[in-house]
């Protein structure tokens, strides 16, 4: 079986409700012109107007590959709490894998409050693996959990889970798991996940999510924890025998972790930082299909226009210097034992002291602004060869990713990086920018840019023969270059009648993105409050045209959906974090003693045998 | 000041005089959409723009009230906001502008027998003694209510008598009890003392479930008992009771490992270690049955609260008494059950939001037809004067106001604040008495667990009566001229809290006068604190990194 990915943002039904892609004739606004490319078109859904319509999950409810006509459905794959092979979807484990129990007898079960209210289940991966189809679940809790099971496929195409298959995917030997945001397929299909927002190693102790995992991970043991544990890439490799193989990778740094996207080389790996004040970074291995060892790179910004919609740049590319995953394991964990409070701190990375007037009083130290704020450091010996020189950068642009890039002059001004995709057919990466503000937009530093409080959609031209900005040779085929607002929102000076802050007909702080290979339309998708319903966008980008096809309940979410073709049939993934929310105006009323949970379902089969 | 007053059907619209023009403002009341006039942000109170740094320097903590490390469940530790007012970009303008109205003019039009005729005139019952608003909702429900249009009112339809008897239990006009039963409680902090404004009384009810034997048939006695295993699990500690027959119940409610006579309902709950307790009656067979369950610091499922604020009634000898009349008929009900985890997860999604969007506001659920929901399973419903001094629903966004205390604090236990300060048995009818049946005079003062008395403690820490220090009359009884408390007067208090907490005649006067001028103007979604003069210690806008200038946290504790 071939498997294509295809990252995809779609919104859509909730559980019960079944969603109808139907064949229509809509304007043909794709350029056809290449007959490689494949035609989709939704039609327009309309922005909600009244109290129902903005509770409900409402989704364009036809569309056309290729002309071909197709019925499909949503339906439900599995839901936070079942229990198949004695195992529980969502529970959390501690360092000892034992299933965390909190004092009321809870299972300590990622799922929002019954008023959906909460991190739950995020992203899901189905994976193609000898001649098997499993699925790989992460949790954005701290602790996060990590779940797989085998997904079968019945010959009318749907998908449903293999009976005795849930296995709970242990992350021990990485110190557990921290809020898994989203993830990807792999092109050597693997699930390669994500940690995000991690803990200020200089000052742990006032993170919420930090205390948290002391208390489910450790156990309660503050001793047994470290900072430098978490904000890492995990990967969930299957093997032969249908079980997890767990790897967390050091080598591609520690940053707040939105998404590890990998190109097709299966090498180069762009890595957004979700945040204010954080950088953009991309990540080459030495060797395809293995990101254990290879060269990390911080983006400099070198901007060339400013517009509206995000402005230009020119981006050069730092090398912060390769290492490997043992290196950096080794520096957290010197005796190997887990249980042991040996790790690296903060002041063996970096002697610290206060700026004063965006200076650093002291010789030596180095000024910087990131994500942790204004802050003076000074790179300390950390591999304890008496220098400080390019193997202690090596080590620090690991575990202080953003600190050490911004010491070298990359750029730590973007605002909130969010999702990433690559169009093939024309050698183009997108990101999204959930906000052009702050860091981009105080008038210093590399980026200094007109407002837009709706975010932006980026464009990345990618190429080869690239150097780096010590005028090394960059070994990849998919170095991005440059760097251009491609569509962005309209921010309104007064909110619309209903308190929408940007235009209803326009994006709003984009979140996920999603390029459909083999076609002109990139998906975007929203996490906003500048619109009252998160909506989802068909961005052509040939014509510009911008088609609303989803939107999500006022106040829910739907989370890393993805697209899969598998033999012949398509996919679109979605999770949901708090289905009960798309039951109408009096959704937070419901019948005595339901229980809500997060489910991941897909919307499908899909008939992909028109697909070019 | 000339006021002019329009009504329509839909919208209702009032129309008030801006703060210093002449420019008229008009205010929509939306009952049938959620359309927000103001600010999206109402559920950040005025109290929380506080100017905490006084004359000559001096610190002001009122903060500790409600920002404290909350008691687990409540996984909130808001402590910190003592010390710094961290608001976001989106809520550092102060959107309550009546904070800084002058109402002196408007007050005055107003005659001291008008206002006391109009506080002791009932606005709940009409001249019959029927529930007027039960009536208008049930009878004559008007369409420019009817958020759904069904016909059908889907809130709450009030249902107390204000009827109730030695136990506190409320009766209707067949003698039947309601549910409802009635206890006393210390005052909260600050604002809900009369001396700053309104009386208030809150009354509990438990599902039917909680109220019926086995059979499914109501028995006082029963309900009496899963009370009052209702406020062991809310306080965590034991709970005397009337003696008990436990093999009636067939359960070991004082936990002595056998069914004997119980006089207290003993705390002894520990999952983890496999003990637990049980309520009795039909609730125990669903428990047993695992289709409900019991966790310490949350109330039952289907609980409900009613609370209503009232004016400040003092007669000619300067007695205080609670008011006929009602501001507000405020009403939650717990609908939704969640776990330990699930509450931890609601404060960390708070934090991650607050990493990843920080100038975001929280999404609230709900209408004015059947109120809006906490995020926590609880939904808050107010009813609230109309210009005629009428009860009708808030509007989605006055509704606002209810989320911002009722969630979002550390002081609250499962997202309340009244319960865990009821009185203990040793008081009069053990503590399940209404306001009617006595009043707040001669009321010792509430101690924290440490013997620390809570109000002496507020008056130490914020150096005044309120959060907004123009309480003078507090001022002078209880502050000498060099700004010391007067030892002599807080002895006093501790043996009656009536001594700080009831007011004047001529202050609960002016303060109703003031707040009947925001009546008159229905300006409620602009601030509803009652104050005839601006006021002072408020910010129109916290800067930027302002901090409180309080360096260590008060933390607060349980009461005794």
């Amino acid at each position: 079986m071939k498997l294509n990915k295809l990252h995809l943002a779609l919104a859509a039904a909730a559980a019960g409700v079944s969603l109808s892609l139907v064949g229509c004739n809509t304007t043909d606004t794709t350029e056809t012109a290449d007959s490689s490319v494949s035609e989709i078109q939704f039609t327009e859904l309309s922005a909600p107007t009244d109290e129902v319509q903005k509770n409900l999950i409402r989704s364009s409810d036809s569309a056309t590959i290729n002309d071909e006509e197709m019925q499909i459905g949503y339906n439900t794959l599995l839901r936070t709490g079942d229990v198949d092979n004695g195992e529980t979807f969502g529970l959390a484990k501690d360092y000892q894998d034992q299933a965390v129990i909190e004092a009321d007898g809870s299972n300590y079960i990622c799922n929002g409050t019954d008023d959906g209210v909460g991190s739950g289940l995020d992203h899901v991966s189905i994976l193609d693996k000898d001649g098997k189809i499993y699925m790989v679940s992460q949790f954005e809790c701290a602790t996060g959990a990590m779940y797989m099971n085998e997904l079968e496929k019945s010959s009318d195409g749907s998908l449903s889970l293999v009976p005795g298959s849930l296995k709970f995917v242990s992350q021990k030997e990485g110190f557990g798991g921290w809020v898994h945001c989203a993830g990807m397929t792999t092109p050597w299909q693997t699930h390669l996940g994500s940690e995000e927002y991690e803990p200020n190693a200089k000052d742990p102790s006032t993170n919420g999510y930090y205390n948290d995992v002391t208390t489910s991970f450790w156990n309660g043991d503050q001793t047994k924890n470290n900072p430098y544990y978490y904000g890492w890439t995990p990967e969930v490799d299957v093997d032969a025998n249908g079980n997890p193989v767990y790897t967390k990778h050091y080598t591609m740094g520690r940053m707040a972790h939105e998404l590890a996207y990998v190109m097709p080389d299966e090498k180069t790996v762009y890595l957004s930082d979700d945040g204010t004040n954080v950088g953009l970074f991309m990540f080459i291995a030495d060797t395809a299909k293995d990101l254990s060892a290879g060269t990390l790179y911080a983006a400099k910004w070198n901007q060339t226009a400013d517009n509206d919609i995000g402005g230009e740049a020119e981006l050069t590319w730092i090398n912060l210097g390769h290492t490997d995953n043992a290196s950096i394991k080794s520096l957290l964990d010197p005796d190997n034992d887990i249980t042991t409070a040996d790790g690296i701190t903060f002041a063996n990375v970096f002697s610290a002291e206060t700026p004063v007037s965006g200076a650093c009083p002291t010789a030596g130290f180095t000024y910087i602004n990131t994500a942790n704020g204004e802050e003076c450091l000074q790179l300390q010996d950390i591999n304890g060869d008496s220098t400080v020189d390019a193997g202690d950068i090596a080590l620090a642009s690991r575990l202080e990713t953003r600190r050490m890039a911004a010491m070298e002059g990359a750029t730590t001004e973007f605002r909130k990086e969010e999702g990433i995709t690559f169009n093939a057919t024309d050698n183009q990466l997108y990101i999204a920018m959930s906000e052009v503000r702050k860091g981009m937009t105080d008038g210093t530093g590399d980026i200094q840019l007109t407002e837009n409080k709706c975010g932006a959609v980026y464009a990345l031209d990618v190429e080869g023969s690239i150097k780096d900005t010590d005028g090394a040779d960059i070994a990849s085929e998919f170095v991005a270059i440059n760097m251009n607002g491609l569509v962005g929102g309209n921010y309104l000076a007064s909110a619309d009648a209903d308190g929408n802050t940007c235009d209803i007909n326009g994006i709003a702080q984009p979140d996920n993105v999603a390029y459909i290979d083999g076609t002109n339309t990139l998906i975007i998708g929203e996490d906003t409050s500048a619109h009252n319903n998160d909506m989802v966008w068909a961005y052509n980008i040939k014509s510009g045209e911008l088609t609303r096809i989803a939107h999500t309940p006022y106040g829910s979410e739907t989370t890393s959906p993805y697209w899969y073709n598998i033999d012949g049939n398509g996919y679109i993934t979605l999770t949901n974090q708090h289905p009960y929310g798309e039951g109408g105006p009096r959704a937070y009323d419901k019948p005595f003693g339901a229980e809500i949970r997060s489910e991941i379902g897909y919307i499908g089969p899909f008939d992909t045998s028109s697909m070019k | 000041m000339n006021r002019f007053f329009r009504l329509a059907t839909f919208p209702l619209i009032a129309t008030m005089a801006a703060c210093s023009n002449s420019e008229q403002t008009q205010i929509q009341i939306p009952l049938l959409d959620n359309h927000v006039q103001n600010t999206e942000a109402a559920y950040i109170p005025l109290q929380c723009y506080t100017k905490t740094q006084g004359m000559n320097d001096k610190i002001h903590n009122p903060c500790f009230s409600c920002h404290t490390p909350g008691k687990i469940p409540n996984y909130l530790d808001d402590s910190e906001f003592q010390m710094l007012y961290d608001f976001r970009e989106t809520t550092r303008k102060n959107p309550w502008i009546n904070a800084f109205k002058d109402r002196t003019n408007a007050v005055a039009q107003i005659s001291d027998e008008q206002m006391q005729s109009y506080v002791q005139t009932s606005n709940y019952f009409d001249q019959h003694g029927n529930l007027t608003l039960a009536e208008t909702l049930t009878k004559a429900l008007p369409d420019e209510w009817d958020f759904n249009h069904d016909g059908q009112w889907e809130g709450y339809v009030p249902d107390i008598y204000f009827n109730f008897d030695n136990e506190g239990f409320d009766r209707n006009p067949n003698g039947a009890d309601t549910g409802w039963r009635a206890f006393a409680y210390y005052p909260f902090l600050g604002t809900f003392w009369p001396t700053n404004g309104s009386s208030n009384d809150v009354i509990i009810r438990l599902a039917p479930e909680y109220q019926q034997d086995k059979q499914g048939q109501y028995s006082r006695e029963i309900y009496k008992l899963n009370l009052a295993i209702t406020e062991a699990m809310i306080r965590e500690k034991n709970i005397p009771i009337k003696e008990t027959d436990e093999t009636l119940y067939q359960v070991d409610l004082n936990k002595n490992g056998r069914l004997d006579k119980a006089t207290e309902i003993v705390y002894n709950w520990a999952p983890l270690e496999q003990r637990f307790m049980s309520y009795v009656g039909k609730a125990k067979e669903l428990f047993d049955s695992k289709e409900i369950t019991m966790a310490a610091g949350l109330y039952p499922m289907g609980t409900e609260f009613v609370h209503t604020v009232r004016y400040v009634d003092v007669d000619q000898n300067g007695k205080l008494t609670l008011a006929k009349r009602i501001k507000e008929l405020r009403y939650a009900k717990k609908y939704s059950w969640n776990t330990y985890f699930q509450l931890r997860n609601a404060v960390m999604a708070e934090e991650k939001e607050a990493v990843g969007f920080p100038e975001r506001l929280r999404t609230i659920k709900g209408n004015a037809e059947t109120g809006v929901s906490n995020n926590q399973g609880w939904v808050y419903q107010g009813f609230i004067e109309d210009r005629k001094g009428s009860l009708r629903p808030q509007s989605y966004e006055e509704s606002l106001t209810c989320v911002g205390c009722h969630s979002g604090v550390g002081a609250t236990t499962d997202s309340s604040f009244a319960f865990p300060r009821k009185l203990n048995a040793d008081k009069f009818q053990h503590g399940w008495y209404h306001w009617t049946q006595k009043y707040i005079q001669k009321l010792p003062e509430p101690q924290w667990l440490d013997g620390t008395y809570e109000y002496s403690k507020y008056l130490v820490e914020n150096h005044s009566g309120n959060e907004f220090r123009n309480n003078d009359e507090v001022q002078n009884k209880f502050f000498d001229k060099n700004d010391q408390l007067k030892q002599s007067e807080i002895e006093r208090l501790h043996q009656d809290i009536s001594l700080l907490l009831a007011p004047s005649r001529e202050r609960a006067m002016q303060l109703n006068k003031a707040y009947k001028v925001i009546v008159d103007e229905q300006s409620f979604i602009y601030g509803r604190d009652a104050h005839v003069k601006p006021l002072e210690n408020v910010w129109d806008v916290v800067p930027e990194e302002e901090l409180t200038g309080v360096k260590e946290p008060v933390i607060r504790q349980p009461l005794r």
